[in-house]
């Protein structure tokens, strides 16, 4: 048989063990031959697709042994399942062939599979050794099944380069020495110990290398190995003092761990009196400035001691030290002025200008002693008054103070209605695409209620492409059209009903999962695609006349004198959205309405009227009315349809100790949840799955904004929606991103802060996730400024948020600073709010109470304000402990007072 | 022999071959230390363009670094991309009359970065002038991080070929597969940078305050900033007022290793695109970064400059401006008009034409483009360009229909497939389409293939008028 004949049949056998023996000898020249036998069993495998995946082997050693790379890589996935023996048909592969699948095989493939086939070229001769990270980070790989120790004992030649290159590669993602060893029990540190242990050479260079990886500005997680590794050689102080220069170097690095235990080091070679100061001196300023607390208090140390016994080092020192002022912790700040004041003498210019240069960057606490010092040390005493005054952080005026609160109905948030297809066709195309923003939607909606029966010339060209698409997006598996989940599949299935006539069904959803208001939304989207498919119109009064869902009371009452409700939903979604200003005006026009949805409209409005049979009206009218309270009358009409029907949800928090991870609270509401509840009670459906709220799980946020424009005007059962979802998950246990959307319409501030807003405020404040917690700090500082929250209000939701366990203090000292520094005035509340709110964490570990504690202590300083009197109990009683708390409540407790609220500080 | 750096275009990759003479290192001479470059491509192979001293080397130092952090930085990495983009894109670095420029691009394409050594920052002698790739590896990296200032600090960027002989260095070939759209976003970035405006300025102790805020690990979602008083206030919501909104925070932390050495902070936003610039002073130099919308949309897919693209300036106006370029920090606009006989916008056409060539940069400082020319090949721009070519090809088939135009703007059809066709308008507002991807960004990533197509099909109308 000839080679190719002999080839064909072992591909035929699907015999790899023949393919292998065939090839292996063959030179580049005869396996051209086979390039059209290989060629046609690979295009054969490429046709059957993933099935073949467990045959795979013959083809694969005739691609690597015959083919170029181009065609090689054609084999996609496949490419990658290299069998066992697939090096033997490469070592005879021509160089122009082979080199480039070498370098496949690292850069695209990888892997321990790679190496197995690289290694025994590389170490044979046959090509020469890669200079590319993948080399290495493939023989990482490679010791993932086998162990590190027995890999280098049985290629001992590893020795020689590609070990060491683990000091040289970084790696990325799962693939790097730091994941490597932290994962497998640290094979690799423990050959190098080894090694250390047997060869003080090699000891040597294993000190030499590890410092220099660190030096290399590796991310934190994988310079982290290095760093403890250097550690684990236990080098001595002669080591350490050879390596002095290295360890200087490491100063500047980024990574945190890297420059602490660059500062270990030194402080032992400063202690063996091997250190040169003025090196130190050169080098430690980026320490003091950007480190941690704790290092950069070890640097000032180092500082101290290189200043100390010679006057001119001691003025250097304290110039140095004086970067220390410009760190972010007041602890070291106060650390440096007092290093500065031990150092420095009689006064000194450039030591002056160096503390006065950092006088802007000192925390309010250190400032009046700062500028003392800058005084004394001859500085600019009239600056150094004026910035121990100045308040830090304050805002001059950029957010002016407002003197009253905006209406819904301004002019400025007046939404223009669609008046033509083509402008109807200009918005849609991007509603359809995202599901929002639901002032658009609600605006196409109305359109194409409107203008649903004008079919002009050019009707079908204009909207052809809006129509496929909609086809499009509903064909999408993962759409539920009318489901009250998906807000997008609904207005594609509106926008198909308009411009093709077609009407899709509802379409179907686990039972279990409650769509809640979403369900009244869909309704509503799916009665104007009934009316609008066969070239009806369906026109409404719902839609908001302002940006938020609101309608002017004024309109609807128009709108009603003109035509009817399209529908009861119509008309019930009209009324949740009426806004509260002039109301008795619209009352006053609406007395000549007819009939029962005239008597629902004046009694929204505030008129006395006798109820009528129809439940959904008059609930919606009695929530409007009057939110949050209970209606005698619709109740005694329609009784029993369930909260926030004719009685008002009563809302309570519930939760289980001691609280799981996630979950373990829920929300107790009055009257009980009925399970049937019509879909034209929007407000009774927001609460009918009241332990889980499943909708929330499965709708999109595009859906969660529409549900927001139901009722604008009430806020209390949406924050406790809210509440529930961001208090469960506030440690993010789970990946929930649309539960933000619970904090959006308190941005506005025409929405009213309740108290289960006020709750859910003092939740997010504290949430892991910092979208939820800067939303909810963007809440508070809006509302303190606009009159929606006072400093009580932000103690009362922060105090309940405790009682519920739900306190994080250092991520509410972040969120209350970020509140604190927009005014003197937001300053003062935020600090009056943690005083008020420290009696509910009376129970609290002190530490953990220390970094809300050093923003109080911040406060007040800046303020020059004494504490309320509400935390002073709890300030005593910390007081009398030891650690930070106790220090900060004792530096509280002297605080003032020095007066009233500073002129400055009004918001 | 040392051969010239080439690029092969080879869609959707462009290898780039890296040849230098020896690796960029920090060395002793004579008793100082030196900072050589090794240079690859540009005028000739391996360009020698200045040699003097850095008058602050640990600034210095800082700087170069953070451009390293950029051109390592990968704030999104698309699957199964990161062995690939582990082989990473070496600085570009220019030469020109009275200042050193460094330019680099992340592999994720969203953060485009730009040290400007300034004169007070450097003296020494000029040698040449241009642009090359400068050798940025791993021994470079460490040995700038471990450049005191009590040392002088020389600095060489290309040596004579003499020198290296002497040397004996070893010399480097790197290969590095560019993504298209690395090279797309890396041109496209000059043009968005032309439509920044000055938004915010802090002072250094600000600047310090505002970037050592940024959380270790912050919000993936956007952010919005306001002036207040020193520094800036956060927003988690857009509260208007010409706030900027910036997303993928995390990019801003690539400052983090140069804010001690701030001087000022600015901060340049466009009102229509996402994309910001932030330029952070320091004593001789400047540092800046430009970031996109978001950190997974690189700039390639921006689009804004599709519109010129499609207007193009005459090939005979943009050849006549090339030829007049000079190497001075800033181009300038009025000079070129009298130099090369054409009008204003045209030289402002071009310019913005020869920044998707890769000929010049800009830079939001002197607001103003610069002469850089990227040794790589652009000359396909128009390749790189899938919206661009789709348009033409739109117009070739003849499937735009231009129904009318006046002054007040215009209005056309532009057939797709399966018989549908897209409306596209006109008007003060801009343009608009009814195709889904006009509905998904609505002209913030630039216009859609049908607007380009109308654009083109306008441009031809009159031109046949």
């Amino acid at each position: 048989m000839t080679p190719a004949e002999s080839l064909r049949a072992a591909a035929d056998a699907e015999d790899e063990g023949a393919v292998r023996a065939l090839l292996a000898d063959l030179s580049e020249a005869d396996r051209a031959e086979l390039i059209p036998i290989a060629r046609e069993v690979m295009a054969a495998q490429l046709k059957k697709g993933i099935g073949a995946a467990g045959h795979l082997a013959p083809t694969i050693l005739m691609a690597y042994g015959t083919l170029t790379l181009s065609e090689i890589r054609r084999l996609g996935w496949r490419a990658s399942h290299l069998p066992r023996d697939l090096v033997d048909v490469l070592r005879h592969r021509s160089p122009e062939r082979l080199v480039p699948i070498v370098d496949f095989l690292l850069d695209d493939i990888g892997g321990h599979g790679a190496w197995r086939v690289v290694r025994p070229l590389i170490r044979d001769g046959i090509v020469a050794r890669p200079d590319r990270p993948s080399y290495t980070l493939a023989m990482l790989m490679g010791t993932n099944y086998t162990s590190a120790a027995q890999v280098m004992a049985e290629d001992p030649g590893l020795l020689e380069v590609e070990a060491w290159r683990l000091f040289e590669v970084e790696g990325g993602g799962d693939n790097s020495l730091a994941n490597h060893e932290k994962f497998s029990g640290d094979p690799w540190g423990k050959v190098f110990r080894d090694l250390a242990a047997r060869d003080p050479i090699q000891r040597e260079r294993l000190l030499d290398l590890s410092l220099a990886a660190l030096a290399r500005d590796f991310a934190t997680y994988r310079a982290g190995w290095f760093s403890r590794f250097h550690e684990s050689l236990v080098p001595t102080d002669e080591e350490r003092a050879m390596r002095a220069d290295a360890y200087l170097s490491l100063l500047r690095s980024r990574v945190g761990p890297t420059v602490s235990m660059a500062v270990a080091a030194l402080a032992r070679i400063q202690r063996a009196g091997r250190l040169s100061s003025t090196a130190l001196l050169d080098a430690i300023g980026p320490v003091l400035a950007e480190g941690s607390a704790g290092t950069a208090k070890t640097g000032l140390d180092l500082v101290a001691r290189a200043g100390a016994g010679d006057p001119e080092n001691g003025r250097t020192a304290a110039i140095v030290a004086a970067q220390a002022l410009g760190n972010a912790s007041a602890d070291v700040q106060r650390a440096a002025i007092g290093l500065i004041e031990r150092l420095a003498g009689e006064p000194d210019e450039a030591l002056a200008r160096a503390v006065d240069d950092r006088l802007p960057d000192v925390a309010a606490s250190q400032r009046t002693a700062a500028a003392a010092l800058a005084t004394r040390l001859g500085g600019d005493a009239a600056a150094h008054v004026a910035a121990a005054a100045a308040p830090k952080g304050a805002v001059d005026g950029a957010v002016p103070p407002s003197t009253r609160r905006p209406s819904a109905t301004e002019p400025a948030r007046a939404m223009e209605p669609l008046t033509s297809i083509e402008s109807l066709v200009d918005v849609a195309v991007s509603v359809l695409e995202a599901g929002e923003p639901a002032d658009d939607l609600e605006r196409v909606l109305d359109a194409v209620g409107r203008l649903g029966a004008d079919r002009p010339a050019g009707f079908q060209r204009l909207t052809g492409a809006l129509a496929r698409r909609a086809r499009t997006i509903l064909d999408q598996p993962e759409r539920r059209a009318f489901t009250g989940f998906d807000a997008r599949a609904d207005i594609a299935a509106v926008l198909l009903a308009w411009t093709t006539g077609e009407l899709v069904e509802r379409q179907a959803t686990l039972r279990a999962i409650d769509p809640g208001a979403g369900a009244f939304l869909s309704a509503r989207a799916r009665e104007l695609s009934n009316a609008i498919a066969n070239g009806g119109s369906f026109v409404s009064v719902a839609a908001p006349t302002h940006s938020g869902g609101w309608i002017d009371p004024a309109v609807l009452v128009r709108r009603l004198r003109v035509r009817p409700p399209a529908s009861t939903l119509d008309l019930v979604a009209a009324l949740l959205r009426l806004a509260p200003a002039g109301r008795a005006e619209a009352l006053g026009a609406a007395t000549g309405l007819a009939g029962e949805t005239g008597a629902a409209v004046r009694y929204a409005l505030g008129g006395d009227e006798r109820i009528g049979p129809t439940a959904a009206p008059w609930v919606a009218a009695a929530r409007v009315r009057a939110p949050g309270d209970d209606d005698a009358s619709v109740e005694k009409r329609h009784p029993g349809l369930g909260p926030d029907a004719g009685l008002a949800a009563r809302i309570r928090l519930s939760v289980s100790r001691p609280r799981p991870s996630f979950g373990g609270i829920r929300l107790d509401v009055q009257p009980q949840p009925v399970d049937d509840v019509g879909v034209d009670l929007p407000t009774v459906l927001m609460l009918r799955d009241p332990s889980s709220f499943a909708w929330t799980g499965h709708s999109e946020p595009s859906m969660f904004r529409w549900i927001a424009t139901i009722q604008p005007g009430y806020r209390e059962v949406w924050a406790a929606i809210g509440t529930l979802l961001i208090g469960r998950n506030i440690d993010w246990w789970s990946a929930e991103w649309a539960n933000r959307v619970f904090l959006e319409p308190f941005i506005d501030p025409v929405t009213p802060i309740g108290p289960h807003a006020r709750v859910l405020i003092g939740v997010a404040l504290g949430a892991r996730e910092a979208g939820e917690r800067g939303l909810a700090t963007d809440v508070v500082g809006l509302a303190l400024l606009d009159g929606r929250l006072t400093a009580p209000d932000l103690a009362e939701g922060l105090g309940v948020a405790a009682a519920g366990e739900f306190d994080r203090p250092n991520r509410w000292a972040v969120s209350l600073a970020g509140v604190a520094m927009q005014s003197d005035g937001h300053a003062a509340a935020v600090a009056e709010a943690i005083a008020r709110s420290l009696p509910a964490l009376g129970e609290r570990p002190a530490a953990k109470l220390v970094p809300l504690l050093r923003l109080f202590d911040e406060l007040l300083a800046g303020t020059g304000n004494a504490p309320a009197e509400d935390g002073r109990q709890p300030l005593e009683r910390l007081a009398g402990s030891g650690g930070q708390a106790g220090r900060l409540a004792r530096s509280i407790l002297s605080r003032g007072p020095v007066g009233t609220v500073p002129d400055g500080a009004r918001l | 022999m040392v051969a010239t750096a080439s690029t092969v275009l080879a869609a959707p990759v462009l290898e780039q071959t890296y040849r230098y003479p020896f690796p960029s290192a920090v060395l002793d001479v004579g008793g100082r230390r030196q900072l050589r470059l090794a240079t690859s491509g540009g005028p000739v192979a391996n360009p020698q363009f200045f040699r003097g001293r850095l008058l602050r080397p640990v600034v210095a130092a800082d700087l170069l670094l953070t451009l390293g952090d950029v051109a390592r930085s990968r704030f999104h990495v698309p699957a199964a991309m990161l062995i690939r983009i582990l082989q990473l894109a070496d600085p570009v670095a220019t030469c020109a009359d009275d200042r050193l420029r460094f330019e680099a691009f992340s592999a994720c394409c969203s953060v485009y970065g730009r040290v400007d050594l300034l004169p007070d920052a450097y003296e020494g002698e000029t040698i040449g002038r241009g642009t090359t790739n400068v050798d940025f590896g791993p021994g470079l990296r460490s040995a700038l991080a471990s450049v005191q200032d009590r040392s002088e600090l020389g600095l060489a960027v290309g040596m004579a070929a003499l020198e290296i002989q002497a040397d004996g260095g070893s010399a480097i070939e790197r290969r590095v597969p560019l993504p298209s759209r690395w090279l797309r976003g890396f041109l496209e970035v000059q043009s968005i940078q032309a439509e920044l405006t000055a938004a915010a300025e802090l002072d250094s102790a600000g600047a310090r305050a505002f970037l050592r805020s940024i959380p270790k690990t912050p919000s993936k979602r956007p952010v919005w900033f306001a002036p207040a008083g020193r520094g800036f206030r956060t927003f988690h919501h857009d509260p208007g007022q010409g706030a900027v909104a910036v997303a993928g925070l995390a990019r801003l932390r690539l400052f983090d290793r140069v804010a001690r050495h701030a001087t000022s902070l600015r901060v340049f936003a466009a009102a229509a695109d996402g994309s910001t610039g932030w330029q952070l002073e320091v004593p001789g130099a400047r540092l800046t970064l430009v970031l996109s919308p978001e950190v997974w949309r690189g700039f390639s897919g921006e689009g804004q400059a599709l519109h010129r693209l499609a207007d193009g300036g005459s090939t005979a106006g943009i050849a006549a401006v090339r030829g007049a370029l000079g190497w001075e920090p800033r181009l300038d606009v009025d000079a070129l008009a009298a130099r090369t006989g054409r009008s204003r916008d045209d030289v402002s056409a071009a310019l913005a034409a020869l920044a998707l060539s890769g000929i010049v940069g800009y830079d939001l400082a002197d607001r103003g483009f610069f002469r850089r020319e990227l040794p790589f090949d652009a000359s396909r721009t128009e390749r790189l360009q899938p919206r661009l070519r789709d348009a033409r090809r739109l117009v070739e088939r003849a499937a735009v229909r231009i129904e009318s135009a006046d002054a007040l703007g215009l209005a056309a059809w532009v057939a797709g497939v399966g018989g549908i066709e897209y409306r596209v308008r006109s008007s003060a507002d801009g343009w608009s389409c009814t195709c889904p991807w006009y509905g998904r960004h609505r002209g913030d990533r630039g216009p859609c293939k049908h607007v380009l197509a109308v654009q083109l099909a306008a441009i031809g109308t009159d031109d046949a008028g």
